[in-house]
């Protein structure tokens, strides 16, 4: 009797549960290192916001799924969606041979170069003006690929995020930050602790392409950010982002 | 009223560090813990690179450089916090209260601050009035922390030496100077020596932390090579094995120094 | 000093008081030990004997009072106690030997350390002791391979390195076996024959009787009689010796 009444809730459990998911949007996990101004960054509610966040937000939105945005070390970010312990990583991840080996990617849904930032008063034309310099960068960032294949002599200091290089920098441990470059911008124009004391010296012509990335194999998933991404450049979301974040385009 | 001094005590103090276990000079069996896990490190080291030279061959000689920045830091650290920490150790068994409470305070303070932040402090922190490279602040922070234990351990290791042979030396004539130095701290080195090779081991695994201050490592080389392959399985098998067999190297080394610090036992 | 008149105190102690915290380990004691006098201090565990004689190189660090060595104040900042504490030679109860130096090496130090002489030389003087204490042969070995007796006349050579005007033994007997007690007593009744000023407490009834020129008796924390040995043993006044020499005699 009482075996009778325990499987009739468990069945009763399962239909709900069920049934709950049939209903609601699918849920996804998203990474994001929110050390990365302006692209994804923590706001005073310690939320991550930017413009890689509001992106994914709105590609969910436009393809019907929900997404939980979390703050996680990019030292690491891959090895999480290798692993399944979230779905998508929206972290300005740029879209490179060596990436595609190990993960699948969306479409891409930013465009940057590599920016050198220097020290207010210094100059630099190409990155061959690095030899001897100390050049700082974030560990695993394309920053550092770009300054390792140009392989111009250069000191390179690979920092856990892109701030303590920028910081160490202003207090004159370094000669120079590569990063992406919207970051660039972000440190050189809006950090009021910096103003002043940062030049924006040197943009590489090398474009690179960020895009979501998910796990090897997880095509249905693409095709979903892909959809998404379509609607979000078609319904001219896209430009309002771009114009919230990155300022007004010259 | 005679005091129950024992010369021949050996000191009672247990010590607990976070070091790897010095394993004892007197086991001479083949097989034991230490044996069996040098030996199972570096054949699964060499196996790998056998096997499969891409990628752990790749990964191993991505290392060398990092290997040596890391024994380069632990040295110099090594060289800065035993002296520090045998310093500590006198200022907090010292009678003159000026210098008994700076050694105390020193160590509460130091203990109560993690390596990390210690870390962070020194590199980023006070990089407003004074800079100096990754690698010095990290002897820095790492000696300034190590030296706050080792004090522990030398003051422990000091007062596990009977009253009786200071009063000896004293009668004959010694200071105080003489006595810490020809007559105690020779023995104290005995019951010094593991718990201060435990904390040189745990010294050097600390060292990973410095790869935050952009100090390149062997940890921060592995970072740098997931950074680029997104091979974290293999590139942290690979470092986890070359640190297990340097301090499993390291603590035998310990281990032949306690044994030769034994001489005197009339065994 | 012009004369060296053996009624001359070399030791003066002069209204002692130790506490230790609100115990008085020493009440007014009071005492004069002449250039070559053997004296010898008996009593019941915790009666102040050994604390009044580690007091006298300042091994216990007394309260009220004064003693004196050699016409020196031992508390006085002006006089420096390691300088004292030279001529003071001291047997502890437990050797007290250092364990990771040799017999040659535990004679050697404080020689060359301390009276500035070679190696050679220390050596010299330590074999000459341990020939003196009977150990010749082990000069090489670490204190831990000797007996205990071994090890007390080690540690009366040791003492004796430093060539001190007064010896104190602190019951250099006490921890040892039964069969060793006599190989140290005999060094001791040698060196009481060469003249040495020696104070000792001890429980050695035998050697108290055949080798001190005065015996001391004291009780919680006082000099309660104090004479010729013979006096003692055969006529104590005070009643607390006659109890106490009822006990051990």
């Amino acid at each position: 009797m009482f075996r009778g009444v325990t499987l009739a809730l468990l069945a009763l459990l399962m239909l709900t549960l069920f049934g709950c998911q049939a209903i609601a949007a699918e849920k996804y996990t998203v990474a994001s290192d929110c050390t990365w101004p302006p692209m994804e960054m923590l706001n005073a509610q310690k939320q991550p916001e930017g413009y890689s966040t509001d992106y994914i937000r709105a590609v969910a939105k436009a393809a019907g799924f929900e997404v939980d945005v979390r703050n996680i070390a990019w030292d690491g970010i891959f090895g999480g969606v290798a692993t399944g312990k979230y779905d998508i990583v929206a972290s300005s991840t740029t879209i490179t041979p060596e990436r595609q080996k190990q993960f699948d990617f969306s479409d891409p849904y930013y465009e940057v170069v590599q920016a050198v930032v220097l020290p207010a008063g210094t100059n630099i034309k190409s990155l061959a003006d690095l030899k001897g310099k100390k050049v700082g960068g974030q560990i695993g960032t394309t920053g550092i690929f770009v300054m390792r294949k140009a392989d111009v002599g250069a000191d390179l200091k690979e920092y856990d995020d892109v701030g303590l290089a920028i910081q160490d920098m202003v207090g004159g441990r370094l000669d120079a930050v590569i990063c992406d470059s919207p970051v660039a911008m972000f440190y050189v124009n809006k950090k009021a602790d910096y103003a002043g004391k940062l030049n924006l010296s040197f943009k590489t012509d090398d474009k690179e392409y960020y895009g979501f990335t998910v796990r090897k194999g997880r095509q249905d998933l693409v095709d979903k950010l892909n959809k998404g991404i379509r609607q979000v450049k078609e319904s001219g979301l896209e430009a309002q982002l771009i114009e919230k974040w990155m300022g007004p385009s010259k | 009223m005679p005091e129950p001094n024992d010369t021949h005590s050996k000191g009672n103090i247990v010590m607990v560090t976070d070091g790897g276990s010095i394993p004892d000079p007197r086991e001479w069996r083949l097989i034991n813990a230490w044996s069996i896990a040098l030996v199972g490190a570096v054949c699964a080291l060499f196996a790998l690179c056998l096997l499969w030279p891409e990628p752990y061959l790749r990964i191993l000689l991505y290392l060398p450089d990092g290997v040596l920045i890391t024994f380069k830091i632990t040295v110099m650290s090594i060289c800065c916090a035993v002296p520090l920490g045998l310093l500590t150790g006198l200022g907090r068994i010292s009678r003159n209260r000026v210098i008994n409470l700076m050694a105390s305070t020193y160590v509460e303070v130091v203990r109560g601050i993690p390596l990390l932040v210690q870390l962070f402090y020194i590199y980023y922190a006070l990089s407003r009035f004074f800079q100096v490279s990754g690698i010095t602040s990290a002897v820095i922070a790492i000696s300034v922390c190590y030296g706050a234990y080792m004090g522990e351990v030398f003051r422990a290791g000091i007062m596990a030496i009977s009253k009786g042979q200071s009063e000896a030396a004293r009668s004959l004539g010694l200071n105080r100077f003489q006595t810490m130095f020809y007559v105690v701290l020779p023995q104290a080195w005995r019951t010094i020596l593991p718990p201060v090779g435990n904390e040189c081991i745990a010294m050097l695994k600390d060292t990973s932390l410095v790869s935050i201050m952009a100090v390149p490592d062997i940890m921060q080389r592995a970072r740098s090579f997931v950074g680029t392959t997104y091979l974290y399985f293999e590139t942290y098998t690979v470092i986890a094995l070359i640190y297990l067999i340097i301090t499993l190297v390291l603590s035998k080394c310990v281990s032949i120094m306690e044994s030769r610090l034994n001489y005197y036992d009339g065994k | 000093m012009t004369e060296s008149n053996e009624r001359v105190p070399i030791i003066t102690i002069s209204h002692v008081w130790k506490y230790f915290g609100h115990l008085p380990a020493l009440q007014d004691v009071s005492l004069e030990v002449s250039a070559g006098e053997r004296v010898v201090i008996i009593g019941p565990s915790g009666s102040g004997k050994s604390t009044l004689l580690r007091s006298i190189n300042r091994l216990e660090e007394i309260d009220k009072g004064e003693i004196t060595v050699q016409g020196q104040d031992i508390m006085s900042r002006e006089n420096d106690i390691n300088l004292i504490r030279r001529n003071l030679g001291m047997v502890f109860q437990q050797f007290n030997l250092f364990p990771h130096k040799t017999v040659l090496q535990n004679l050697i130090l404080a020689p060359i350390k301390l009276h500035r002489l070679s190696r050679e030389e220390a050596e010299e003087r330590a074999l000459g002791l341990l020939k003196k204490v009977g150990i010749s042969d082990k000069a090489n070995v670490y204190p831990a391979m000797l007996s205990g007796g071994q090890q007390q006349r080690v540690a009366i050579a040791r003492a004796l390195a430093m060539q001190p005007a007064i010896m104190l033994f602190d019951e250099p007997t006490s921890a040892l076996d039964p069969e060793m007690v006599g190989e140290v007593l005999d060094v001791m009744v040698n060196l009481a024959e060469e003249g040495m000023t020696m104070i000792c407490v001890t429980h050695e009834m035998g050697f108290a009787r055949t080798v001190a020129d005065r015996l001391i008796f004291m009780d919680q924390g006082q000099i309660v009689e104090a004479g010729k040995p013979d006096t003692l043993f055969t006529a104590p006044r005070h009643p607390r010796l006659r109890q106490f020499l009822n006990q051990i005699l």
